[in-house]
This record gives structure tokens, sequence and C-alpha cells, in this order.
């Protein structure tokens, strides 16, 4: 027997570049950044967050009010990704219990349970709210969303840090694999807020010259974003019976821990170039079957320098023709969204045989094929990589089918 | 503290009871049931608890506020309750 | 597909720490609950918590700073070393990419932003330490550990709030099962927290003086905190190295009630799918059961609930399933109660006895099925459901059997 292939059928997407798969494909490609003042923390902050945020634009207006940043980010790509693939239930419907959602998320609730802890020490136990607690609890997004869409089947939060992402399209994968679910929407959600922001900016990790900079010269850490990529998952069988042609599939996944420390980066990225390695063997690939490279650099020197030195490890001379491209050039690093956002760039890459643009580049700090330009290649198969500062890093293989 | 009027009461439990049910506050009718007419689960119930009790000052026990059904017992409590702190209630 | 194997636990609980310490409390009925320490609490409703007692972190956490880590991954540190010892393994025999830690919380490391808050307040946020963001993150329990310890596999937090350790076992089985990996460790922990605490006693969810769940007089859960680690391994491997077996994982089964955030479905149609879906994993059947580590919180709906949907699946056999609720004694240790509960699960199927619902002294008429009251009990049980529930309408019930070679 032969295990099932896991495909993905539809992609709901709300990022700094664009809302819905075609917004965000289309300013990807047009090397468009969302990089610029923010909103939430004063014109002096530089962040890619989500700018004029309006989620009543796409979940109507009712059932809003309960809801944080974070949940709505989740409840709107999974508006889009549904409605995409003709998987939204009706109104009255009970629900498919085969279909589960999992999401992956870095900080998770830290801005509902900060305010929430606030509330108690400032205005006194007696008068906190209670219809906050819910939110304080780290998979509430993904609880928030299984009541809006009746998603009744495996409902799971995954966090990995900066890999999240990618950990919860392969935990998705795994349980379709398994037969547990019928169709599952994995990806990533991550809402900025004033606690992550001041806790990245006090470590001195955030870009000071406010631009991203991934691999290229003068970078000088990241700018932080924030959003929600989700798509739908099922046997290729499923969607097919269905009616469904698949837009991708999930071939391989690689894990490795650099056991190292909690805020640095291994420099010579073993664990990196172990995640790859892996990544590519369970796909059944080699590196020369790989068309593209979509980085997880974020323009933070060391995490720069610890992704180059894996790369050539894993792809040899061969690095020098290999088209790479880093996207939180355009949509920061958008922690526990990142790995759903760079996987739907490599489906994006597959499908055009280009690699997006990395926006505003002009010269790379190591020797790699990157472009500010799409860059095109030939091939069915490319590499995702998410790479964290404790030790986490993930590699996803995504082939054409 | 200035007296405050019935109505006073009765606008802001309306506005409230608006705000938990995603409703507008001339929705909300004095004898309409929180829980049969206005879909207010427990949670909610607690969390226009809360509110009122922050704005007035006063702390109505869980087990008085649960007996109330709609906005008309509402006001009855916390008029009540603001009396027996020492607040007047004009009608 | 391998067979999976649990040959090693560790455990803080508040009833004792270390598996023989844990078990030989819960099989006398001792409660670990008393008047909560951590923090002040004459501004709340209710004073009663279940705390670890007597913690020193120095001892555990040895390749680090303790103090640069959080009371969460302190705990889990502690409970990952008892449990390799318990098995009597040492990582040097392993690969290093092979062995991997899946975990589960609910709020993870919380201390950090109780701490973040008192600065604000105290000093504003100016004053915050450079580093206090890098201890928060989701995942770092987890990723502490795997530093600690030194493994190199694949390393996961699933926060999936108290049913998470459930939901980390279950992905540490999956991993040795398919041969990802080769020595998982896997479990659950949460520390105390004041902000777990505030809510619960704003939801007047916390009873007042003790923790007696299924009992007539039933009046709320007890917060409690907790570490524990399971060691998962192939059969074979265990076999092959004459390895003491607990239990083996048979299967486990998840689903969303997708009904409200706080509150159980009525009629228990999550739980009983959770239950329904890790026994056909298990080619087992309802018939089979013969003991019942129920989430059993303590408070007036979940227990009602949870009887329902234990009486809905097993129908007139019901009565018959020894159910009890460990957090008679442990309070509800949040993300590592199922992570301990299964160790109990596993315990009971290793010694042969059930551990009891203290507290128990006046049936309900709508709880009425066996919980196993105040007494521990010798049964010999072969097939055990272990059930969590959680926020967000989580179920995960995890199925353990006996270890019997031709199975």
């Amino acid at each position: 027997m032969t295990a099932p292939r896991i495909v993905a059928t539809g992609v709901g997407v709300i990022s700094t570049i664009g809302a819905g798969r075609e917004q965000f494909e289309d300013n990807l490609y047009a090397g468009c950044a969302g990089i610029g003042p923010s909103q939430m923390f004063g014109e002096e902050a530089i962040t890619a967050e989500v700018r004029d945020f309006v989620p009543q634009t796409w979940l109507g207006t009712k059932g809003i009010r309960v809801l944080d940043r974070a949940a709505r980010l989740l409840c709107v790509a999974a508006e889009m990704a549904l409605s995409a693939t003709g998987l939204k239930q009706p109104e009255n419907a009970e629900g498919d219990p085969q279909f589960g959602l999992v999401c992956g998320t870095m900080f998770g609730s830290v801005h509902s349970i900060t305010s929430f802890d606030w509330s108690g020490q400032t205005d006194g136990v007696k008068y906190v709210n209670p219809m906050e607690f819910p939110n304080t609890v780290i998979n509430s997004p993904a609880g928030q969303a299984a009541i809006k869409f009746k998603l009744r089947g495996v409902n799971s939060t995954i966090s990995a840090g900066l890999a999240s992402g990618l950990y919860a399209i392969h935990y998705a994968a795994e349980f379709l694999r398994f037969g547990r679910a019928s169709a599952l929407l994995a990806g990533g959600v991550e809402e900025l807020c004033e606690e992550s922001f001041v806790g990245f900016r006090k470590a001195g990790v955030l870009s000071a010259s406010g631009r991203s900079r991934p691999f290229q010269a003068g970078h000088d850490g990241m700018v932080l974003g924030e959003g929600s990529a989700l798509l739908v998952v099922e046997t290729e069988e499923r969607a097919r019976a269905r009616g469904v042609t698949p837009l991708f599939e999930i071939a391989g996944f690689g894990s490795a821990h650099d056991a190292h420390a909690i805020n640095a980066f291994h420099v010579r990225g073993q664990g990196a170039a172990a995640a790859m390695r892996q990544a590519l063997e369970a796909a059944g690939l080699t590196p020369a079957d790989i068309g593209c490279v979509i980085a997880g650099a974020s323009g933070s020197p060391a995490a720069d320098q610890m992704e180059w030195h894996a790369l050539k490890e894993v792809f040899g001379p061969r690095l020098g023709e290999l088209p790479v491209s880093a996207p939180k050039a355009a949509f920061g690093e958008a922690m526990g969204a990142s790995g759903a956002l760079l996987a739907l760039c490599g489906a994006t890459a597959l499908r055009r045989q280009h690699a997006p643009p990395t926006a505003g580049f002009i010269g790379a700090d190591a020797p790699l094929r990157l472009s500010a330009q799409a860059q095109p290649f030939s091939a069915h198969a490319v590499l995702v990589n998410c790479f964290g500062c404790d030790g986490n890093n993930a590699s996803l293989v995504l082939k054409s089918v | 503290m200035e007296a405050i009027t019935t109505d006073e009461i009765r606008g802001e439990i309306k506005r409230l009871i608006a705000e938990v049910t995603e409703r507008t506050p001339e929705e909300i009718e004095d004898t309409a049931s929180f829980q049969d007419d206005l879909g207010v689960d427990s949670l909610m119930a607690m969390e226009v608890m809360v509110a009122v009790d922050k704005k007035y000052k006063i702390n109505i026990p869980e087990d008085e506020f649960s007996q109330i059904r709609n906005v008309n017992d509402t006001v009855e409590v916390v008029q009540r309750h603001l009396e027996a702190a020492g607040t007047a209630v004009r009608a | 597909m391998k067979r999976v194997v649990i040959t090693g636990a560790g455990l803080i609980t508040p009833v004792g720490a270390g598996r023989e310490e844990f078990w030989r409390s819960l099989v006398a009925g001792q409660s670990g609950i008393a008047p909560v320490r951590s923090f002040d609490t004459s501004d709340y409703p209710v004073h009663i918590g279940a705390e670890v007692k007597a913690f020193d972190p120095a001892h555990w956490v040895r390749n680090r700073d303790p103090e640069s880590m959080g009371r969460g991954s302190q705990l889990a540190i502690a409970a990952a070393r008892m449990a390799l010892d318990d098995a009597g393994l040492s990582l040097s025999a392993f690969a290093p990419r092979r062995v991997g830690i899946s975990m589960g919380t609910t709020s993870g490391e919380p201390g950090f932003v109780e701490k973040y808050n008192d600065i604000r307040k105290a000093e504003g946020l100016d004053a915050l330490p450079a580093d206090l963001g890098a201890k928060y993150p989701c995942n770092v329990i987890p990723s502490n550990v795997a530093i600690e310890l030194g493994l190199q596999g694949p390393c996961l937090m699933i926060p999936t709030a108290c049913a998470a350790g459930n939901y980390a076992i279950g992905y540490g089985f999956d991993l040795i099962r398919t041969g990802r990996a080769d020595l998982m460790l896997a479990g659950g922990a949460d520390p105390f927290s004041r902000i777990t605490y505030t809510g619960f006693a704003r939801l007047g969810a916390i009873a007042p003086e003790k923790c007696q769940p299924f009992d007539r007089n039933r009046k709320g859960m007890v917060p409690g905190e907790g570490a524990a680690v399971l060691v998962l391994e192939p059969l074979e491997a265990a076999l092959a190295r004459g390895a003491r077996i607990y239990a083996e994982v048979l299967g486990y089964g998840v689903s969303c009630d997708s009904h409200h955030m706080t509150a159980a479905h009525p009629q228990g149609d999550g739980a009983i799918r959770a239950m329904d879906m890790a026994l056909r994993e298990s080619g087992r059947s309802p018939d089979e059961v013969d003991y019942i580590s129920a989430h059993g919180t303590g408070t007036p709906t979940n227990d009602r609930v949870e009887t329902i949907a234990v009486k809905t699946l097993f129908g007139r056999r019901a009565p018959q399933v020894p159910m009890s609720s460990i957090k008679s004694m442990l309070g509800h240790t949040m993300g590592a109660a199922s992570a301990i509960e299964a160790v109990a699960c596993a315990l009971a199927l290793h010694t042969g006895v059930i551990p009891p619902t203290i507290n128990f002294t006046e049936p309900d008429p709508d709880a009425d099925l066996d919980y196993v009251p105040n007494t521990a009990r010798q049964t010999n049980p072969r097939l055990v459901l272990n059930n969590a529930y959680a926020f967000g309408g989580n179920n995960a019930s995890l199925c353990l059997a006996r270890f019997e070679e031709a199975a």
C-alpha cells in the first residue's frame, strides 16, 4: 500500500501585501513590500502589519466583538480558504465531523493574556471581565474559528517558534495520511501586538533602519509582521473525487532542533541542513530536483548567515545557479504565520515556474542567486525553509501535481 | 455622589446588553428575556454584571444577578444596591 | 507501523515528585490541595490551589542557569530527567536527531506575562529586561528541555489548553509509529499562575474547599500546576534492551465541539467522538474498556456532560466501567493534566490498581456511574481510556493497553 498523496486545494491569506490569493501573489511578483510606519505603535515604528484591517469585509458584522486580532486574522483566512474550495458549510448545517483546523502560532494569545492580567492588576480582580478569559488560552483563535466555521474535526494549535506554520502543515498532512480527517485547514496566524513588538525591540533584533533586507548588504535585523495563511489540505483521491483540481502536493517535511540556545542562531546551521535533507528524503527527491528555494531569511544577520551555510552544505556548488527568494523582504517576519505565507510563495513559484522577487533587493551579502525580479526555473519541486533563533528548524518540499 | 436617574441606569444597561449581543440599544426591549429573546449566555451575563459593578461601584452578588431576567429587573437590582450604598436614585 | 510502548515516566505534581511518590499518593487517596502560597488571594472569593511544593529547579536544570527560564520549563526539565532515569535510558545511546520532544500546555510561561505587567506598572515598559521576549514564545518549554538534554530531533509544543497533554503524547506516538523518531519524550507542563486563577475565579468555577468530582455537592475545579513526561519508544527497542514496559499506546482520538469557547457541548458530542475515534484507531470496541480516567474537573457541567458522553458510547455497560478523576487529589494541572493522567493510566495497567475519586460522599442522580469512590481498587485493567477536554471545545482521548506480547 502506498501512502496517499496529500494536496492543497484552496488558499486563504491576509497579509501586509494583500488579502486573498490573487492580491497576495500579484503584489509579491510585482516586488511590492508592505513595510512602513505602524498604525498600532505610532509612525516612528516600522512594521509589516495588516493596515486598515476591517474583518467585517469578510466576516459580516456579527460575532466579531469577542475575537481578538489573531482570531480575526485567522477567521478571515479561513473564510477565504473555505469559499475558494467550496467547503464552506451552510448556515444551519451540522458540520463535517472529519473536517478540522491545524494552526501554527509563535506568541499565541500574548496580547489577550497580558491585557487580562493587566486588568486584574490595575482594576482589581473583582472587575476583570470574565468574557476576556477564553481569549487568554493559546488555542483560542483556533477554537473561535472552529465555532464560526463548524470545524468539528481535529483542532490543534501548533507552536514551534518561527517554524510553527510549516510544522502545522506537516501535522495536518500526517493526520490525513492516518485517515483521521477528511480535509483540514492548515497554516498559521500571528497578530502583531505591543508585547511581541516591545520584546523584540528590547532584544535588539529589529532593524534599526526599518528595512527588511534578507541576505543583503547592510541587513540589520528584522521587521515584524503579522497575518494569516491557511491551506485546505486533503488527499489527492478525495480532491479528485469531489471534482477539485489540486494546486500542489505537500511532499516532504523535515525538522531538527539545534539544542543550542533560545535566542541565538546556530551559526554552522547543522540543524537547518538536517531539516532540508530530511524534507528532500521524505519527498523522495535530491537537491538537483529543486527548482528554487523559498528562504526563511528575515534580514537578521546571524539568521541569514546560518541559512546560507546550511544551503551551501545541502546544495553544494549548484547553489550558485539555484534561484533563491526571500519573501520576508516583502511581508516581514510574520512569526507563527511565516511558514504558511512562505509555503504559499513556494506554491506560487511552482505554478509560475518563477521564484518570487526579493522586494527591494540591491545586492547580496552572500553569494546567493537572489533578485528583485522573478527568476525563471524549470522544475517540479521547491523547498521552503523556516529556521528559528530558538533552534527550531523546519523545511517543507512542495511538488507540482 | 450625585443623584442618578433610573433612565440613566436603563440607558446604560441597554447599551451593555446591546454591546454583548451585537445589537443597537433601541432593539433591546425592557421586558425581553435576556436568555430566550436576546441569546445572552452565562458568560455574557457575567460580562454585563462586571461592567455594571465597575460603572456604579457596587457589588451585586452572583446569586442575585442570576435571578435577573430582563432590563427592568436589572434596573431594579442596580437601584437597590445604589441606594444601599447611599447613592440617591431619582425616577 | 511500529508498536509503541511507554517505558518511563517523570512527574512533578501537587501530590509528589517522581513515579513512585506520585503513585503512592494516588493509591492512598492523598490530596495535594492547600491554601495558595505563590500569591496573595485576599482579593479573591476563593483561596485554595494545587501547587507543587518543595521544588528545587537547580537540582534539575544543570546545564544552564535555572533562572534563565520560566517555571513551566523548569518543571518540564525535571519531569524529563526523571522520565529518562525511570526508563533506565542514557541519551548517549541514541543518534541525537532521532530523539524528539512533544509537549502540551495551556499557558506556557505565564510568569513572564505577570513580570511584564509588574514592571510596566511599577517602572514602565522602558524598564523591561532585554531577554524577556525570548523566554516567552509558546514553544519555549520543549525548546528549553531540548537544549538542556541535547535533543536534536522534532521539537514541538501543542498548546491545546487542558487537553494538550493527550495531543502531545499522540504526536509523539505518531512519530515513533512511523519511524520518524527512535525515542520521544512527550507530556505536558503548566506552572501555577495568578492569571489562570483569576480567570477561573471570575467564571465562578473554583471550588471553595475541596475538589469533589461527580459528587452531588461538587462546587467546581481547583487550579493546579505540574508536569509529566513519558518515554515513548518502539516495542522492539524496548524488548531488545529488556526495558520495563508500563503500557502500550494503541491510538488516540481528537475532536472539536465547535460549540462554545468555555462550555462543553450539552450532549457531549465532541467527547463521544474523541473516545470513539481513539477506540476505532486502536482496533478496540467500547466493550473491552475496563477503566476510564475521567477529565472530571469537578465543575457541575463537566462532570454531568462527561457522564452523558460515557453513557451514550458505552450504553448499558456504562455503570460497569470504573471511571475515576484523579483531579480530586491533584486539582486541575491544566496542560499537564492529561499527561499526568496518562501516567496514572499506564501505572494502573502496570500495577493492576485503579486510583480513586476522593471526596466522594453523595451520589448525584445526574451522574450515576462507578466513580471508584474514595478507595483505590485492584481490578487488573487491560484497556483504558484517558479523557481530556479543553477551552476552545477541544477533546482528546488516549487509548492505552496492558502490554501483552501477542497483541
